[in-house]
């Protein structure tokens, strides 16, 4: 092969991948997608054979997942959509502006609302089901630092008042406040969940999708398409609770949850990944894992241009470019962003020529385009036989100008002097007049106004207003517990017997009780066999959707391993903080789900508070019901294990946690 | 919890040392919600040299056997089972709450003080929990607690060795008894010192909680 110059051979490659791209559109044309497929199987199956090393990689392009073609419109008046949720916006960003005038230092934040409204307001306008006697209604986990979104909505639903907005982060005024952040304990009427510590949210969602369907399999509750949502940040990722149960979510097929993550790129301190992309990175987390996984990244704009990428050399340049410089663009002109990312190839610059600085800086993302959105989520609900996650690009602060956009302080901004207040209104059309706007008045529309009817008209359709928790369940029936429980009044009349003994007799006979038994959920982190419970497997079975599939190996002893499709027991093998998870579920549903379901969940005690103890706090924030039950306790009463093992310290730690009787 | 619709949960500790389990004392309902009843007072009622000693869980037969031992040295001692320092701590923080915001009002007694009115002598708790845990309801016994408690790292060893290292068997509650007795000169200090060589204790034994 003779030497080539290095421009002829560059040259030379694209005109061969383009002949390989043109067979492959051949083909995908005359034969589908599925052909496609088998052929570049084929093809890889071939390469291995002949000693070509293909890497492992879990990740797709840096592109949509959901191509135009698939598209659907999004349904309704695209302009009253946009401008509810510009209403919105205005109003969350007036709320915390405002409490942080009134008094220095309160706090709030307008960012992430600010980078994540389109993603609440399709969700709000067309999938999000609230509870009612037709539906059980979808189970939400807003995140906590887009309350001020939520109230916002609230507001114009009027459902919070206008006092109520004024008192954000006051809760103490008269007449009572908005708590910070979403908090069932301080609104038992609103918040659902308590989602500000950051990783428990996603982890108590798994959970939840499952209790869900352990309800159902037991045929505590009627089957239901209802959908189990969690709104995370993509900083929120590194937390270890957030992503450590996503195998439990595959494993258990959980096609009732989905996670939107807002990958705005920016935490608290700077970008998420400034020098990697943290969309490929939870890409190939979650489908290595066995998620349905829809990237959401760029809005319409691009779609033609990515159309007329015949060689892929804008694929490749999104692919490139790391998420530190795309922050960087977010704040740059058009002029910059053409020079630098458009400018690294002249047939990349000749694909934007037709386009202005201004157009080129107005090239929209995924995560606030409310038709790539909505597919994302249509796409999502009809996804059968896994969870899905849904990865959307968004800039935090996204419309606040550059006072606020894409800055590393953004997260931490609260104030916004007259002048931004005045060209946010001007960008977002709200009808607030230049002499008023240094009040940062809340404004709300008329109620025959086209938005308001609208946003009712829309949650009429879907089944009601959301968040909004309501106990309707009465009191459990308890008529045969003292009979129950008369023999432990006698003591054991000289014998031997360990607590943990009698407590385990205790929940067997529980267990069988008619009124309650059923009621009864016992969980275990793998420890059933060390408090002697082993009996309860064969007694109750142990939960799994699928039942057993193979001969448990002690099938021929009187207590064998059980796994049932209705059995009762949750053996979350060894996780804790997911045995709490499940211990929240269950300990909640009477406000969810209207069924007094009763956690135990059974501990190694010094295993409990010391390792979730923000879990813990959490439950109690929910008003969890249930008994937390700590194993091999005391200090000196666990002989042999040793430092780590021995808990003396677990009733200390549970003193704090007011609502908690230890 | 689910019958009155409370927003509360519990949290129960279970032990795996094996022992025989005694009947439920009559009238110990209350206390044993609440968080203390006199679980076996002594038959002694004449006796000069008084003790109250607090137990709970697997401690509590260390504490009873303490009962024993202390009646040896003439000290007549009353056993109480504490199911819940917190609750006990709690009802009394509310009520001291109460007392403070109404003071021209006739102050309330906490449970905890209620129980304990009139008694008198040493006033020992041993727990397999932190000092801090009984400590939190000092304020409202009517003498100085002495807490014994398991602050520290644990080791790999018997129970009795484990109790023996963190000084809480029925060999520390009764020298924690008699030497409060001896502080409040109603006992000479010889009679402790003779006690701990007596018992076998090392008084130059390393600190658990620091070692």
């Amino acid at each position: 092969m003779r030497n080539l110059a290095p421009r002829e051979s560059s040259e030379l490659e694209a005109l061969e991948t383009r002949e390989w791209l043109e067979s492959l559109d051949y083909v995908l044309h005359a034969s589908g997608p599925a052909r496609v497929g088998r052929l570049l199987k084929e093809l890889s199956s071939h390469a291995r054979q002949k000693g070509v090393q293909l890497p492992f990689t879990a990740n797709t392009p840096y592109i949509n997942t959901i191509a135009p073609e698939d598209e659907v419109p999004l349904p309704g008046s695209v302009e009253i959509q946009r401008r509810i949720k510009s209403l919105v916006r205005w109003n969350a960003l007036a709320m915390v502006v405002r409490a942080n005038r009134v008094e220095e230092g309160i706090g709030g934040h307008i960012s992430t609302y600010a980078s994540a409204a389109a993603l609440y307001e399709v969700g709000f306008n067309h999938f999000f089901r609230a509870r009612n006697e037709d539906h059980d209604g979808d189970v939400i986990y807003f995140q906590g630092h887009a309350s001020p979104g939520i109230y916002a909505r609230a507001f114009l639903e009027g459902r919070l008042s206008a006092d109520q907005l004024a008192n954000f982060r006051r809760e103490l005024m008269p007449g009572g406040g908005l708590s910070s952040y979403p908090h069932p304990w301080l609104m038992p009427d609103f918040w659902e969940f308590p989602t500000v510590s950051m990783g428990l949210s996603p982890l108590m969602a798994i959970y939840q999708a499952r209790f869900t369907r352990y309800l159902e399999d037991r045929g505590l509750k009627k089957k239901s398409d209802a959908k189990v949502w969690a709104f995370l940040g993509d900083g929120e990722t590194d937390e270890p609770e957030a992503l450590g149960a996503i195998t439990l979510a595959s494993r258990e097929k959980l096609d009732n949850l989905i996670f939107v993550i807002n990958c705005n790129l920016q935490r608290l301190d700077g970008p998420v990944r400034g020098n990697g992309q943290i969309i490929q990175e939870l890409e190939a987390a979650f489908r290595g894992a066995g998620w349905n996984v829809i990237k959401t990244i760029w809005g319409r704009e691009w779609d033609p241009l990515l159309a007329n990428d015949r060689d892929g050399l804008l694929v490749k340049r999104m692919g490139e470019v790391v998420d530190g410089q795309y922050q960087k663009y977010a704040v740059e002109t058009g002029a910059y962003v053409r020079e630098h990312f458009w400018g690294v190839d002249p047939r990349l610059i000749e694909m934007v020529k037709h386009l202005s600085d201004d157009q080129l800086k107005k090239l929209s993302l995924g995560g606030h385009d409310p038709q790539k959105v909505y597919n994302a989520y249509r796409a999502a609900i009809q996804h059968k036989g896994a969870p899905t996650v849904i990865l959307a690009r968004t800039i935090k602060g996204y419309g606040l100008g550059e006072s606020g956009e894409g800055k590393n302080i953004t997260h931490q901004q609260k104030k916004m002097n007259e002048d931004e207040l005045r060209r946010f209104r001007s960008r977002f059309g709200i009808p607030v007049a230049d002499a008023d706007i240094a009040q940062a008045p809340f404004y709300k529309p008329a109620d025959d106004s086209p938005e308001i009817q609208y946003l009712r008209e829309r949650r009429r359709a879907l089944g009601g207003y959301l968040p909004q928790r309501s106990v309707t369940v009465g009191p459990i029936k308890v008529g045969g517990l003292e009979s129950l429980f008369e023999e432990f009044y006698e003591g054991t009349d000289g014998r031997s017997a360990s607590t943990t003994m009698v407590f385990v007799r205790m929940l067997s006979k529980l267990l069988r009780d008619k009124e309650i038994g059923d009621l009864i959920v016992p969980i275990v982190p793998d420890e059933a066999r060390t408090f002697g419970m082993e009996a309860l497997f064969r007694q109750v079975g142990i939960y799994s959707h699928v039942g057993q599939l193979y001969e448990p190996v002690d099938m021929s002893t009187l207590l064998y391993y059980k796994e049932a499709s209705d059995g009762q027991i949750l053996e979350e093998g060894m996780t804790e903080a997911g045995s709490m998870s499940s211990f929240i579920a269950a300990g909640t549903a009477y406000a969810l789900h209207g069924i007094n379901t009763i956690p135990f969940f059974i501990f190694y005690s010094m295993f409990g508070f010391q390792r979730i103890g923000d879990l813990i706090w959490a439950a109690a924030d929910a008003r969890t019901r249930g008994f937390l039950i700590g194993g091999t306790s005391g200090r000196t009463t666990l002989a042999g294990e040793g430092l780590q093992h021995q808990d003396g310290n677990s009733h200390v730690l549970a003193y704090p946690v007011p609502n908690l009787k230890a | 919890m689910y019958v009155d619709q409370e927003s509360i949960f519990y949290y129960l500790t279970v032990m795996n040392e094996q022992y025989p389990m005694p009947h439920m004392p009559a009238g110990a309902r209350e206390g044993i919600l609440k968080g203390l009843y006199k679980f076996k007072p002594s038959p002694d009622t004449g006796s000069r040299l008084r003790a109250q000693l607090f137990g709970s869980g697997a401690i509590l037969p260390q504490v009873l056997k303490a009962q024993e031992l202390l009646e040896k040295y003439g000290v007549a001692a009353d056993v109480w089972s504490v199911p819940s320092y917190s609750e006990l701590s709690r009802e009394a923080q509310a009520v001291e709450r109460w007392n403070l915001l109404h003071p021209g009002e006739k102050p309330r007694v906490p449970y905890v003080a209620r129980c304990l009115e009139g008694a008198t002598g040493a006033f020992v708790a041993a727990s397999d929990y932190l000092k801090a845990l009984p400590a939190s309801i000092a304020t409202w016994v009517p003498g100085r607690l002495v807490t014994l408690g398991t602050d520290g790292f644990g080791r790999s060893d018997s129970r009795k060795g484990l109790r023996d290292f963190f000084e809480v068997d029925a060999r520390f509650v009764t020298v924690a008894a008699l030497s409060s007795l001896a502080r409040e000169g109603q006992l000479p200090k010889d009679v402790v010192q003779k006690t701990i060589k007596e018992l076998g204790i090392n008084p130059e034994k390393a600190n658990p909680a620091t070692s």
